[in-house]
């Protein structure tokens, strides 16, 4: 039975296979190493192949033998090849051409009407915010959080404003700058909270939404009082275009799956959610690019450029370019983006 | 080795039971796309935080070394510059795409991940896919920066509410991965990715061709080989592959772990010829190769026998279903 020349079958069938998989084990190394990239035709080849007859084996094996150091060696085996051999192939470049190609703006056209219903929140807010300022301005300080305001409130005089909006009184860069800092950070914050928080049907991105808009609204309505009505648009319009796109972007992003909750149509609410996710995603990362645009606009140019005319044409200029992006782009390829 | 000791099966209880439970791996199955089954071992929690720890110092070094050198070049033209306003700016376009990037040209892996032999995988057994990545690592700003960030400023601010409640996220996020069957955290679920720890693929010998040349002193008959079942087979076999000590009192103890080993063996299937102290080894492995010859050929016949107790089992069960593989 245990004669050298006539070994027991599975010693056989490891024996006529094992050089195979020592092979695909040093291929697997080095794809794990340094990536499928470096390996040469040949190897590639035999990776794919190995990979079938490894696999083959593993089954077969299963089935026929009980030695465990080889059905442990294989399983580990298998499953080192299987993530070698599915592994994303995707390059960087190709990743990123994509998204701003076809990707992107594809997802913009396709929320139609989560971007209508993110505008409306805003919009809504903003009026609002603006109709109760003037009824009281006491209001002021109720929507206004402490450190966004930057010293600027019902008492403060036209010129204090106007300090602020045209950086003339002498406030150093530095301290403009954590002021920038807590404005980007709190926008991100409000940002990917709404995105966050749409999947809870919808609600809490709304009210976050009207909400931002509501301080807009107050901040408007006060420098409207002083007669700073245009100014403060163009103080706004140079970074804010963008931002507050960027902040409606990412609430739409969140309205996505929360209507993917509340309305799941034929799917179920977990298949629609993920079928949902695939464009909430990229509305998501879209909005991460347009507030690090908007961060820059408002670092650099809002500081360098302090006409009125100058601001408005970057800030609606910008925001034309965005536009135009987002809806032309990729039109003839736009046959379908779902898969990934 | 406790197994091989006679002993009356206790009555009324399970199989499981009477074998020592298998030592507790979280598994995640993953059906290929040629339709075989793997088994990949989940990762576990602390080996991830270790992972997210190397991460976030890594992504946290390179933003300062970025703002050092950003500061330094701006200063040195004379510009004051709002260097807060810069780093929160820097950290923000450094913190996810670092992630994004990584996972994606590594097929899954960070530098943490790879320190620690982790990978992230599809949970549908095809794979990774470019949004995956995307949707995991966008919700680890949602699960842990953000409140993170919160926690931090309204610790700052000594703000009661504010930090309670993030405080309470913080915690509802980290609760998901301990709780979750597949060590899986929010992000995970959503895109349906797993964590897994990559296996080590390592061969060692095929005992029955090591046995096999030995001179063939020691012969079996077939209704002494009928006693035991695969898991007894996989035992002996994990004791005769255990590596030669180099340390005297180890080598020693299983050298006495094989002599008790080979008396229980004698005494259960009456193998009446006589084993010299200096040939336990080769008994063993001998009966190892008769067994397992045996046992694989029952196999092919359909009847697999999972362990010593197959023939209770078999009445019991009445042949309900061919019991899978050992």
């Amino acid at each position: 039975m245990s004669d050298p020349a006539d070994p027991i079958r599975s010693s056989r069938f490891r024996r006529e296979r094992e050089a195979g998989w020592r092979r695909l084990d040093a291929i697997v190394t080095r794809v794990e190493r340094s990536g499928a990239g470096a390996l040469d035709f040949e190897e590639a080849r035999d990776l794919a192949l190995l990979y079938r007859e490894a696999l083959n084996a593993l089954s077969v094996a299963r089935e026929i033998s009980l030695d465990k150091a080889l059905l442990a060696y294989l399983d580990a085996l298998c499953c080192r090849a299987y993530l070698a051999v599915y592994a994303p192939r995707e390059r960087l470049g190709g990743v990123v051409r994509r998204f701003f190609t076809t990707g992107a703006p594809g997802a913009i056209r396709r929320s139609g009407l989560a971007l209508a219903l993110a505008t409306l929140a805003l919009v809504l807010g903003a009026v609002a915010g603006f109709l109760l300022f003037r009824e009281d301005s006491s209001w002021y300080s109720t929507f206004m959080p402490g450190s966004l305001a930057d010293g600027r409130g019902p008492a403060s005089s036209r010129e204090q404003l106007e300090a602020v909006l045209y950086d003339t009184g002498g406030s150093p860069l530095g301290e403009l700058g954590a002021f920038a800092t807590y404005l980007f950070s709190h926008n991100t914050g409000i940002a990917i909270l709404a995105f966050g928080l749409g999947v809870a049907a919808c609600l809490p991105s709304f009210l976050l939404a009207f909400y931002n808009g509501l301080i807009l609204g107050v901040f408007a309505g006060l420098h409207a009082d002083r007669d700073l009505g245009l100014d403060l648009f163009a103080w706004l319009s140079i970074h804010g275009v963008t931002e507050l796109a960027a902040i409606v972007i990412a609430t739409a992003g969140g309205f996505r799956l929360g209507l993917a909750v509340l309305f799941p149509g034929r799917r179920t609410r977990r298949d629609a959610l993920r079928h949902a996710g695939h464009d909430a995603a990229k509305l998501a990362v879209l909005a991460a690019v347009m507030l690090v645009a908007a961060a820059l606009l408002e670092g650099f140019a809002r500081q360098l450029v302090t006409g009125i005319g100058p601001r408005i044409a970057i800030g609606w200029g910008v925001g034309a370019l965005w536009l135009g992006w987002l809806l032309l782009a990729g039109r003839g390829s736009a046959v379908r983006e779902d898969g990934r | 080795m406790k197994l091989f000791r006679r002993r009356k099966p206790p009555e009324g209880k399970s199989r499981v039971r009477r074998r020592p439970a298998a030592p507790a791996r979280r598994i995640l199955r993953l059906l290929a796309p040629e339709g075989v089954p793997l088994d990949f071992e989940i990762a576990s929690l602390g080996a991830r935080f270790t992972a997210q720890v190397l991460d976030l110092l890594l992504s946290g070094v390179l933003v300062i070394a970025l703002v050092v050198l950003l500061s330094m070049t701006l200063s040195r033209a004379d510009m004051v510059t709002p260097i807060p306003a810069i780093s929160a700016l820097l950290f923000f376009a450094v913190r996810t795409p670092y992630y994004l990037v990584s996972e994606l040209l590594w097929n899954g892996q960070t530098v943490g991940k790879r320190i620690g032999a982790m990978r992230v995988v599809s949970a549908n057994g095809r794979g990774l896919t470019t949004h995956q990545i995307v949707v995991r690592n966008l919700m680890k700003e949602v699960e842990v920066f953000l409140p993170m960030g919160f926690l931090l400023a309204a610790l700052g601010d000594e703000g009661g509410l504010d930090s309670a409640l993030s405080l309470v996220w913080v915690l509802g996020t980290l609760a998901v991965p301990v709780f979750s069957r597949r060590n899986q955290r929010i992000g995970d679920l959503i895109a349906g990715t797993v964590v897994i720890s990559l296996p080590k693929a390592v061969l060692l010998p095929d005992l029955a061709e090591v046995a096999a040349t030995a001179v063939p002193r020691f012969v079996f008959l077939p209704h002494q080989l009928d006693h035991y079942g695969a898991y007894e087979l996989q035992v002996l076999e994990q004791l005769l592959q255990t590596p030669a000590s180099t340390r005297r009192g180890e080598a020693k103890r299983h050298l006495a772990s094989l002599a008790t080993v080979a008396e229980r063996i004698r005494g259960r299937i009456v193998f009446e010829d006589a084993v010299r102290p200096d040939e336990t080894r080769d008994f063993l492995a001998a009966f190892y190769v008769a067994q397992r010859a045996h046992l694989e050929k029952r196999q092919l016949f359909g009847e697999a026998r999972a362990d010593k107790h197959y023939a209770a089992e078999g009445s019991a069960a009445a042949g309900a279903r061919p019991e899978g593989k050992g």
